[in-house]
């Protein structure tokens, strides 16, 4: 059986399926919210082993008919989503007690969840921007999904942001097809590279940075961001933040200028050179903007700027080290940043704030929150044995690797900030002197605490990707689908 | 010239986005944006004196093929007025939830996410 | 061999897991880091036997990226030594750290910091490297924080920003060399612009490991809430240890460093710079862990100043100084956490007259000081000897700069011995305190390692060349043979001499055994020893102040001389001032106007969020715009 389209299905099934059978019992949306995410996870990892594959729908070949292509890059960002959205899943079994509606929360999140898949599985670029608008209109209400004031104005901001960029993606979609009269990914490549680079397809390119780069917050696109990370639900932040951004932002980037416009894009140098300076800005101004920051989660979300900033410059070096780097960052913010946000909805669990100078010494009150935290931090921090360690050192490694030695010390310069910051946020939070009216906190129920477990071990030992077994399997089909550029146009054309 | 004709539309609508303070106002802007990018769309399938790209068993097929218009921008846009449509449903009923929570329509005054 | 050498590398890491997590009752934690460090030194004992060793697991070979090992003759030392400061503190602590809180984490820190220098030590690859020091640092970072979190996060800014600049020199030098491992290729030569640079690079990391200036302030810093064993673990031997052998691989081994070139002069005049700026502030210190930590700084001076003239005399003498330093420099920290811990204080002007009471802590701390100021026949003045006479042989090379090398050297070994003798006199003789009957001598188990330390410089500073400079450092350094030397220090002959003083001492004094005598108080110009005459080594200018009162008739010069005094006073305050701002918090203040910086730009860019949509709304529009623009002007 092909389990290609179920990828996208049984999220969107079962998103509907939810609200109408668990009525009654509450425990059966947990029930099944979990399910599902949890084959989701198995599927993923499954995908792994029967390797390149083509779906497609109804039976019409390219390219007439939409067709899902799974090649190594769609499995590699399969898993981190998948992986993610399950741990995500056993945690809101407890956090989103809370809350009023269970029932909707899980359908939405499961939408999202399909939206996310299929964006990463579709070969079709209208079908993508379809996808794209499930995963965030789903997300402009999970923003606001406790309806308090922040929610609904941070919610609102990002529902006008992203409709903006949508329709500037839908534009540059426009002008792809009436420049080419196809819509297939793989049917778009060969005929782009019979056309003459004129303004209209710079044009459409420019329109895809600024629609593509405000989903994935890049400065200046970046101001939705800090507001909408931090007033969703915990676990909504965890899935903005470590997924989103990057199924929806940085996927579609690799994807299109990769694959399909293809090497002679980057050769001109003029985009990898925009984007270098539009991560570069990125990264600066996250760092510098979550230094000064008193909520916990308003500072990781301006962390996720920055980071996308690392990965944003990584993979528009172009070079295999480089895009293998931006990947591995990829993965390691998913989880860091992930457990991060679940830490700072444990912390909020508990203590009903967010202000870092109103916590202090939880270390002992909350023990498995406060070795989360730190592992979070230390990852993405850079320090040594953590995953974060090694894909910060991949991606100086590649920028000198390309003889970019400025970029390099810029990219350290900042990495030291990140530091600086998560520093400030430890000392602050776990550290130091206990308040007084701290004194009853316990720890967070066992679903929250479990599911930070295993994301801090699966941060810790994520560094394991690197050895040569895993990497043939996981990251090095990934990378080599991009590298190979127009190898995806052949190899859906041909099949 | 129609192409024109709907950038002018689009322009419209960002302008009202970008500098119209009143929240439903600017939901509108968002509205003839998407409008005018659906009918962009349809006018790149297009061409003069077309014919509906609708096959009746009297028509031969190189007839169609040569008057029918392109139908493809057709179904984008089908999709896309969904789209919009569900943008549409979520932003106002956002716009009422932000009217009880601040009680006021001004943008300017929605503010307090910041730093 | 590879079996030995890869538990040698897990064990204390298994030691720090175990000690971590399972133990909960009481003495196992120390049961486990014991045998731990216990097991770790028999086996690095038995690695020195072994002839080298390589060994290799390539991982990303793109990059040169792999699991390398390599022992050397060199680098086993030691690790032999790493384990034996690990295993003695280790036993230190057992008595002195019951009952403290963090106890768990303390010995889990203390073995992982053991684990992470023997990594360290063994790595033959960059990154593995690199690895292995960035992980000391987060041990470094969690056992300072033991003591205080500011002053863990001083030290962790400080060696945290030269681990960087050492990131930044080894990414470098892999593009100079073309390869990931640290050993089978050429020395890279110095010259250009880019080979200089990584040297510095690298050499700032070293320097910062080894806490030389300007990287030092985190040491005194540091020092005065952590627990001591931490201080005679990181600070004073294992840092140092890392910091210098790093030192000597990157001037030796990645470059080649001529004697008499501009770079070595510079490494000279840090050194100089060093072992001046440590002893003139250890020297006004009143607090006595502080000040044997501004020696910790004064000290690396030797090593730096010994491996920066490239001459192989003196090379050898500083990694030999290296090594006696790490004995003394332990011994010393050790003996000052039992005063401390039987007294309760640090400061020297609260304690006196200890030398009776505590009399192991007394001798070994005696000897610990004779070794760091130079003299014979400790181990401290064997290796010293060794850099002057290869600061000698530099001026017979013809380096005019070395006459200020050498000075500078014998002048700081000077005021060293001055320093220690105001902490000698200020603890351990002159009027006791009053401490009730508190004082008496700490568990043998504290007093065991301070004994072995010291019996350890004893016998490094008489057998130092058959036991040491012949067979480790000899074949490292190509070393000439004794009868070379420009001036052959025998200690062997000078020990008999001393031996043979004793004895006769001894003779004498049993010859006048015989002899009557009575015992009576003691007494200053006939007057009995009261109160008002107490004084302790902090207040020797005080007597200068009260002379004034004591003798009017010379009330004019008297008043002279108190002027000159304080003009003198003055001076001296506005030079300490000025070597404080410039030297002692240089870094420090770079460090925090950057971090200013960084805040205030944080600051206004976070005022520009002003949470208004259109705003955002624009930046993206203009950004766009900026774009196209671009594009067309392309």
């Amino acid at each position: 059986m092909n389990v290609l389209p179920l990828m996208v299905a049984l999220p969107l099934g079962m998103g509907f399926l939810i609200p109408m059978v668990s009525r009654k019992n509450r425990r059966t949306a947990d029930v099944l919210g979990n399910l599902a995410t949890l084959s989701l996870l198995i599927m993923s990892l499954y995908l792994f082993k029967i390797g390149n594959q083509i779906y497609f729908m109804g039976g019409w070949k390219p390219p007439l008919g939409i067709n899902l292509v799974l090649d190594g890059l769609s499995a590699f960002f399969l898993l981190i989503v998948n992986l993610v959205a399950f741990i995500v899943t056993l945690y809101s079994v407890d956090y989103m007690e809370v809350y009023t509606s269970k029932l909707r929360y899980y359908s939405l999140f499961l939408l999202m969840l399909a939206g996310m898949n299929g964006v990463v599985l579709t070969g079709d670029i209208f079908n993508l921007f379809v996808f794209l608008e499930i995963a965030v209109i789903s997300a402009y209400a999970l923003v606001g999904f406790g309806t308090e004031a922040e929610e609904l104005e941070a919610s609102f901001k990002y529902l006008v942001l992203g409709t903006v960029s949508s329709i500037f993606i839908l534009l540059g979609i426009g002008f792809l097809y009436s420049l080419t009269g196809t819509l297939n990914l793989a049917d778009i490549g060969s005929k782009i590279s019979g056309i003459s680079a004129g303004h209209a397809f710079w044009f459409v390119v420019i329109l895809f940075i600024f629609g593509f780069g405000l989903k994935a917050a890049l400065v200046p696109f970046h101001a939705w961001l800090p507001d909408a990370h931090p007033s969703a639900p915990a676990p909504i932040s965890a899935v903005l933040s470590g997924l989103l951004i990057k199924t929806l932002g940085i996927y579609p980037f690799l994807r299109i200028f990769y694959n399909i416009f293809g090497f002679p894009l980057l050769e001109t140098r003029f985009i990898p050179q925009i984007l270098m300076f539009l991560g570069g800005a990125s990264m600066l101004t996250g760092a510098l903007l979550a230094l000064v920051q008193n909520d916990v989660k308003r500072m990781f979300a301006y962390s996720s700027v920055s980071n996308i900033g690392y990965i944003v410059i990584a993979f528009s070096l172009g070079t295999p080290l480089g895009i293998m780097a931006a990947l591995l960052h990829t993965f390691v913010h998913a989880t860091s940043k992930a457990l991060l946000f679940l830490t700072a909805g444990s912390l909020e669990y508990r203590l009903e704030t967010r202000n870092i100078k109103k916590m202090g010494g939880l270390m002992e009150k909350m023990p498995i929150t406060g070795i989360s935290g730190n592992i979070g931090f230390l990852s993405l921090a850079g320090i040594p044995p953590l995953a974060g360690f090694w894909s910060k050192l991949f991606i100086i490694l590649a920028l000198l690797d390309a003889g970019r030695l400025g970029w390099a010390i810029f990219t350290i310069l900042v990495s030291v900030l990140t530091l600086g910051y998560y520093l400030r946020m430890n000392r602050y939070v776990f550290f130091g002197p206990l308040k007084k009216n701290l004194q009853r906190i316990k720890e967070s129920p066992v679903f929250m605490t479990a599911s930070m477990l295993i994301l801090s071990l699966i941060t810790v030992f994520l560094g394991v990707i690197l050895i040569p077994h895993l990497r043939s399997i996981v990251l090095d089909p990934a990378v080599r689908s991009l590298i190979n550029g127009t190898k995806y146009i052949s190899m859906v054309m041909g099949g | 010239m129609e192409y024109i004709l709907s950038f002018v539309l689009l322009m419209i609508g960002l302008y009202c986005v970008t500098t119209k303070k009143n929240i439903v106002k600017i939901i509108i802007g968002l509205n003839i944006m998407e409008y005018a990018i659906n009918l962009f769309l349809i006018l790149i399938g297009y061409r003069q004196g077309g014919i509906a790209p609708i096959r009746t068993p009297d028509m031969s097929l190189a007839y169609f093929l040569r008057y029918s218009v392109d139908p493809l921008p057709q179904a984008l846009v089908v999709t896309s007025i969904v789209i919009g449509f569900g943008v549409l449903a979520l932003s106002v009923s956002m716009a009422i939830r932000i009217y009880e929570r601040y009680g006021t329509f001004d943008i300017n005054e929605i503010k307090r996410l910041k730093g | 061999m590879l079996s030995l050498v890869l538990w040698l590398l897990a064990l204390p890491f298994l030691g720090a897991i175990v000690s971590l997590i399972f133990p909960v009752r009481k003495g196992w934690r120390e049961a486990v880091a014991f045998l731990a460090t216990l097991y770790a030194f028999i086996l690095a004992m038995k690695m020195v036997v072994k002839p080298p060793f390589f060994f290799s697991v390539p991982i990303f070979s793109p990059l040169g990226f792999g699991f390398d090992l390599r022992t050397s003759t060199l680098s086993s030392f030691l690790v032999l030594f790493v384990a034996l400061i690990g295993f003695l503190t280790t036993i230190y602590s057992i008595v002195y750290y019951r009952g403290r809180e963090r106890e768990k984490e303390f010995y889990a820190y203390l073995l992982g910091s053991v684990g992470a220098s023997i990594g360290v030590l063994l790595a033959n690859n960059f990154i593995l490297f690199i690895f292995f020091w960035g992980l000391l640092l987060l041990f470094l970072y969690g056992l300072t924080s033991l003591g205080s979190l500011s002053s863990a996060s001083h030290a962790m800014t400080v060696v945290g920003g030269a681990d960087l600049l050492l990131l930044l020199g080894i990414l470098i030098l892999m593009n100079l060399t073309g390869t990931g491992r640290m050993s089978g290729f050429s020395p890279v030569l110095l010259k250009g612009g880019l080979p200089v640079a990584a040297f510095f690079l690298l050499v700032a990391g070293s320097l910062g490991k080894a806490g030389a200036f300007p990287f030092h302030s985190w040491i005194p810093r540091v020092s005065e809430d952590v627990p001591v064993p931490v201080m005679a673990l990181l600070p004073a031997s294992l840092d140092k240890l890392l910091g210098i052998y790093l030192l000597y691989r990157i001037s030796f081994d990645f470059f080649s460093l001529r004697v008499g070139s501009g770079i070595s002069q510079a490494l000279m005049f840090i050194g100089s710079l060093t072992i001046m700026g440590g002893v003139l502030l250890a020297l006004i210190q009143k607090n006595f862990k502080k000040l044997l930590s501004y020696h910790a700084v004064s000290q690396v001076g030797y090593m730096v100043l010994g491996i920066g003239s490239g001459i192989p005399l003196a090379v050898a003498g500083g990694l030999f100084h290296m090594i006696n330093n790490s004995i003394y420099k332990s011994s010393l920290f050790l003996g000052g956490g039992a005063v401390e811990k039987r007294t309760g204080t640090a400061e020297l002007e609260k304690l006196g007259g200890l030398g009776s009471l505590m009399p192991v802590t007394f001798v070994t701390f005696l000897i610990a000081a004779f070794s760091i100021s130079g003299i014979p026949p400790f181990n401290g003045f064997f290796s010293k000897w060794m850099i002057y006479q290869g600061l000698v042989e530099l001026g017979n090379q013809g380096i005019r700069t070395w006459i200020i090398w050498l000075v500078a050297a014998i002048f700081g070994s000077a005021l060293t011995l001055a320093s220690f003798i105001k902490v000698l006199h200020s603890v351990f003789l002159g009027k006791g305190k009053d401490f009730g009957n508190r004082i008496k001598e700490v568990h043998w188990s504290m007093w065991l390692p301070m004994v072995v330390l010291a019996s350890l410089c004893v016998i490094f500073g008489i057998f130092a060349y058959p036991l040491i400079i012949n067979v480790f450092l000899g074949p490292v350094v190509s070393l000439p043979s004794p009868a070379q030397w420009i001036g052959w220090w025998s200690p062997t002959l000078t020990t008999y001499l001393i031996i043979v003083g004793f004895i006769l001492g001894g003779i004498i004094y049993l010859l006048s055994k015989g002899v009557k005598y009575r015992t009576t108080g003691s007494y200053i110009g006939g007057e009995k020893v009261g109160k008002d005459m107490d004084f302790s080594g902090v207040q020797f200018y005080k007597t200068l102040q009260e002379w004034k009162n004591f003798n009017r008739i010379y009330k004019f010069l008297g008043s002279k001389l108190t002027d000159f005094y304080a003009w003198l006073k003055d001076l001296g305050k506005f030079f300490s001032r000025i070597l404080y701002i410039f030297l002692d918090r240089l870094v420090d203040y770079i460090w925090q106007g950057v971090a200013a910086l960084c805040r205030v730009g944080g600051r206004i860019l976070s005022l520009l969020h002003t949470g208004i949509l259109p705003t955002y709304l624009t930046w993206g529009l203009v950004g766009m715009l900026i774009l196209l623009l671009l594009m067309l002007g392309r």
